[in-house]
């Protein structure tokens, strides 16, 4: 199975449910089919402060599971990489931990390995290095 | 369903030790570690390009600790930390 560079996306919300708005929005990234959606965990803890965690393999709404477009969802996150998401929320809060497939990344690797070529870099740069780039550029960001 | 990602790999680990450590904001996990670590750090002034602070670790009991401790020395030795940011770390893990 080939398989695209991947990035967790951990994002914390100080409310304990998550919008539609944010599904919608990630939603409508996968179905570019530039990233696909390897892993996503919800994780929340109740007014007592105890950890929940629910997967797609547990009863999500539907518009979670239509983000899995493979024949199942793969199990790549962790205990531990849970336990981290939850550090990030207090009582009555929501993590959403999404694992996503650079598809992209993989289909030009591809191109480029079929043209001889190789990819050799690939790096994600900080947002603050971004910034200062930018904006030496004369852009204002913001 | 924890118990179907007990024993596994995970994504994280290494990614996120480091970063807590190092406190080089290079990796979105880093962020989260941040945030965990309840924002007592002033956020830094946009585009100024400041020297990676270390940031706060969690508390660390007994052999977590000796693992940061050696972590850092492994970051030291690898030319990631100077002398300085080490000595720095290695501080707030043991206060």
């Amino acid at each position: 199975m080939k398989i695209g560079p991947l990035e967790v996306i951990i994002c914390a919300f100080p409310k304990p449910t998550i919008d539609a708005t944010v599904i919608k929005a990630l939603s409508e990234t996968v179905k570019s089919g530039a990233v696909a959606l390897a892993d996503l965990a919800l994780v929340s803890r109740d007014g007592q402060g105890v950890v929940h965690v629910r997967d797609l393999q547990d009863d999500l709404p539907a518009a979670w599971s239509g983000m899995i477009r493979d024949s199942r969802p793969l199990t790549l996150l962790n205990d531990a990489d849970l336990e981290l998401a939850a550090e990030t929320i207090g009582s009555n809060e929501i993590a959403l931990v999404a694992v996503v497939e650079h598809r992209w990344a993989q289909r030009l690797s591809e191109e480029v390995r079929r043209s001889g070529g190789v990819t050799a870099l690939q790096a994600r740069i900080p947002q603050e290095d971004a910034v200062i780039a930018i904006e030496a550029d004369g852009v204002t960001t913001s | 369903m924890p118990f179907a990602r007990s024993g596994r790999p995970g994504l994280l680990g290494t990614v996120s030790r480091t970063a807590v450590i190092s406190g080089t904001p290079k990796v979105s996990a880093s962020a989260a570690i941040r945030r965990a670590t309840r924002r007592e750090q002033e956020p830094a002034a946009p585009g100024a390009r400041t020297p990676p602070a270390p940031a706060p670790p969690p508390p660390a009991g007994g052999a977590e600790l000796a693992d940061q401790l050696s972590r850092l020395a492994d970051l030291r030795s690898a030319g990631l930390l100077t002398e300085d940011e080490f000595a720095a770390a290695k501080a707030r893990l043991l206060m």
